[in-house]
């Protein structure tokens, strides 16, 4: 049985590597990332968000955003992209930087949110679908987000801030939807999701 | 950072040596010996090897052992 | 004396040691058991309303409006809306994953385990109070994660939504568990370790580690983006691999042979697939971040360790099918020996599956599809969870010394549980499959993100009638196991049940007596 014990041995050793290997050295190859910084336009990549986006991030790990959404777009033969529009480039470490925890995802029941900042830039239209998405896609699956606005009566005037919302999905005459901070917040984060910059690591494809 | 340091080597020596001093003793106990004896170690004066020790609620377990007698014969019998 | 079937005297001292040891565990085991099956049941129900949600978005999505309106008489302002929240498909979705994962499955396994290594160990239980209130601080925890998940308080990392003060708990109580393995490895009786104490005292050790490691990078000090997805899912995988599995496998080494009455085919290959199992599964985190923001060399080293899972596999598939030649009639005969096989079977085609959608070209199509969905229920229910519902099956009874009160209930629970996986596995196989083929060909005009969602639909309407199946096999087991706690069931005498003659043998000296 000395050869059992001696592939045993080798066994154990390899076991406290995979430790090493998938936990350890990813963190200290990866984990000291600097952002990229583009001194001739005097920007940094990635854009680091604003407050109010942070905490719409906050918004988006409560509701579990990811269990259908993923924020990544993996190489070329994997993600066609054009064709589905989730962005010019693969996604690469330095992208998530920012990201405590990361939301990389591993669903596409909904589309990918990688770059959705850069796809729908309006506020307006994510009220709309996130009170309610089967009045901008009448095929969706994606629930309702009514308790992130509040329904009250129309006072003298219109609030300026209420949901540009399709005919057939207004609240009742008189009424107004009304986006809560969260929402507010929720949308600012959907709308900071903006990878479509360059990095020497992931340039931009040539047209 | 400097407590990832030392919890990253704190761990991987604990781990590592445990996982490390489990196989010597396996092997020094001789639990890697008379392998096949070893695999009867579960069963017990009443609960012996070829003897069943599960069934549905009142099924009458004399039936299978009848059953098992049979096909034992037909088999030596091929 | 009294005799069993077979003629073997049954009141020997192996038979008292065994009862003692099952006396010593009774308590501790019995609530861990009946509190995962409560959370069983809870989970399910979670489980069937995400499924619904996925084909109905408009299904529970908010209180019927009588109710909201009378609730907003009495109760304080956004009462309604913070219910509604509770209710939404991202916040069911994890309490579902999180309440059977670590409600059910990791109770179940801790009661299994603590009963394998007490009887394995021919010892009696050592500190049961120390069990019981790791189980109790255990079952708090459950509670309150769910109801922090469902409040909003989701960590949002997958098999890790529990926040950081539940995590404290269950790690406590899981290093008591631990702490207390190890006490009783030591006070063994004298004599050979047989390979399900080799799993599951790794397991033991395995899973504090792992679940401290990944708790402490990923929510106490958070590491920096992308190597937190690489410790997400070494953490996600290996609490599948190095905890799930190693109990699981426990089980089968030791209920196979032991209900059949035959060792198991060839003891070297059962140690031989556990040292395998610890060398490859650990390094297969990689592979869910395929094409992911990682280095090709991590990625690729996963996808080679994953294939590597194919030899310990193999080893344990082989080697349970010897065991199992020659005695498959015995499935009419044993629940126990039905539910584990099924279980161990499930197990290969599950690891099978999972090395093959390591493949870069594989995973690229099936990776963000439901077909992942099908992988981990063939994975976590039809191996895991239906072995333990094997080895509860086994061990209740001598516990409470009463047989099942019900067969019917344990045939619904069987043939429930059975149709419901392999209904479920398949639909969203194929499901996912397409799903995935739709979205990576966006050329083909057809391929419309709305036709995705139109042809997914069905498959999805399937997995609620699947979950359906599961809910009823899984009321008909919480009832059974009610029924038995309660007392229903035919008592028993003696610490060796099936085997006792209790009804003819016993009766008969009685008679004479008259």
């Amino acid at each position: 049985m000395n050869s059992l014990r001696t592939l045993f041995i080798g066994f154990t050793i390899t076991f406290t590597l995979a430790w090493l290997g998938l936990v350890i050295i990813p963190y200290f190859q990866l984990g000291q990332l600097a952002p990229q910084v583009d001194e001739d336009a005097g920007m940094s990549y990635p854009l680091i968000r604003s407050g109010l986006a942070e905490r719409g991030k906050q918004v988006y790990q409560a509701n579990g955003c990811i269990y259908c959404h993923s924020q990544q777009v993996r190489p070329m033969d994997a993600d066609p992209i054009k064709g589905r529009g989730w962005g010019p480039r693969r996604t690469v470490a330095r992208d998530y930087i920012y990201d405590k925890p990361h939301l990389l995802g591993t669903m596409r029941t909904g589309p990918d949110l990688t770059n959705i900042g850069k796809r729908q830039p309006s506020a307006d239209w994510h009220h709309a679908h996130l009170y309610a998405p089967q009045s901008m896609a009448e095929y969706s699956v994606m629930p309702p987000y009514r308790y992130l606005y509040t329904v009250q009566k129309i006072k003298s005037t219109p609030n300026p801030k209420a949901v540009k919302l399709a005919k057939g999905y207004q609240p009742e005459e008189g009424y107004e939807v009304i986006p809560t901070p969260d929402a507010i917040a929720l949308v600012a984060y959907l709308q900071s999701m903006d990878r479509t910059y360059a990095l020497p690591e992931a340039p931009l494809p040539k047209e | 950072m400097v407590l990832y340091y030392i919890l990253m080597l704190v761990s991987l020596v604990v781990l590592g040596g445990s996982a490390v001093y489990a196989l010597y003793w396996a092997a020094s106990h001789g639990q890697f010996k008379k392998m096949e004896q070893n695999a009867t170690t579960i069963f017990d004066s009443d609960e012996p090897v070829g003897e069943p020790t599960d069934a549905f609620p009142g099924i009458d377990l004399k039936k299978e052992i009848e059953h098992r007698a049979k096909a034992k014969e037909k088999s030596k019998k091929v | 004396m009294s005799k069993n079937l077979y003629g073997t005297p049954t009141d020997s001292t192996d038979a008292q040691e065994r009862a003692l040891v099952d006396a010593s565990c009774r308590i501790p085991v019995l609530l861990f058991i009946a509190s995962s099956v409560f959370w069983l049941l809870v989970g399910t129900v979670f489980g069937l309303i995400a499924s619904i949600k996925l084909h109905n978005p408009h299904f529970l999505i908010e209180l019927p409006r009588w109710f909201a309106l009378y609730l907003d008489k009495f109760s304080p302002d956004g009462t309604v809306d913070f219910i509604n929240a509770m209710l939404t498909f991202g916040r069911v979705r994890p309490a579902h994953l999180n309440i059977v994962a670590y409600g059910w499955a990791s109770a179940s396994a801790l009661g299994v385990a603590i009963w394998l290594m007490a009887r394995l160990c021919r010892a009696p239980l050592r500190f049961p109070a120390l069990v019981t209130a790791a189980m109790v601080l255990w079952n708090i925890a459950i509670a309150i994660g769910t109801i922090a998940i469902l409040g909003g308080k989701s960590t949002s990392i997958e098999w890790l939504e529990f926040p950081s003060y539940v995590s404290i708990m269950l790690f406590v109580s899981y290093a008591l568990i631990s702490i207390w393995g190890v006490n009783m490895f030591v006070h063994r009786k004298p004599g050979h370790v047989y390979v399900s104490q080799w799993y599951i005292m790794a397991a033991l050790f395995w899973f504090p580690w792992l679940y401290g490691t990944a708790n402490l990078l990923l929510i106490f000090a958070p590491i920096q983006g992308s190597s937190q997805a690489i410790v997400n899912w070494w953490y996600g995988h290996n609490a599948l691999g190095l905890w799930f599995t190693p109990i699981g496998l426990a089980a089968a080494y030791y209920f196979i042979p032991k209900v059949i009455g035959r060792p198991v085919h060839s003891y070297y290959l059962s140690a031989f697939g556990f040292w395998a199992l610890a060398l490859f599964y650990s390094w297969n985190g990689g592979h869910h971040l395929i094409g992911g923001p990682l280095p090709a060399w991590l990625i690729t080293s996963s996808i080679v360790a994953s294939l590597m899972m194919f030899v310990p596999v193999l080893v344990t598939a082989i080697n349970h099918h010897m065991t199992m030649k020659g005695n498959f009639h015995m499935l009419h005969y044993s629940p126990t020996l039905r539910f584990v096989v099924f279980g161990a079977m499930s197990y290969t085609l599950a690891s099978l599956q999972g090395s093959s959608m390591a493949f870069r070209s594989w995973n690229s199509l099936t990776h963000f599809t439901h077909y992942t969905i099908g992988h981990s229920h063939l994975g976590l229910y039809a191996f895991f969870t239906m072995i333990m519902f094997g080895s509860i099956y086994y061990i209740v009874p001598r516990l409470t010394r009463r047989e099942w009160p019900s067969i019917t209930l344990i045939k619904i629970h069987f043939w429930g549980s059975a149709y419901g996986i392999i209904l479920m596995v398949l639909v969203l196989s194929v499901g996912g499959v397409v799903q995935g083929w739709m979205m990576n060909n966006p050329q083909i005009p057809q391929n419309t993100f709305e036709n995705i969602l139109k042809i997914t639909n069905p498959y999805l309407f399937a997995r609620s009638l699947s979950g359906a199946l599961l809910m009823v096999a899984h009321i008909a087991f919480a009832l059974n196991l009610t029924l038995i706690l309660l007392g229903w069931g035919k008592k028993t005498g003696g610490p060796t049940l099936f085997n006792q003659l209790e009804a003819s043998e016993e009766a008969k000296p009685k008679e004479s007596t008259l």
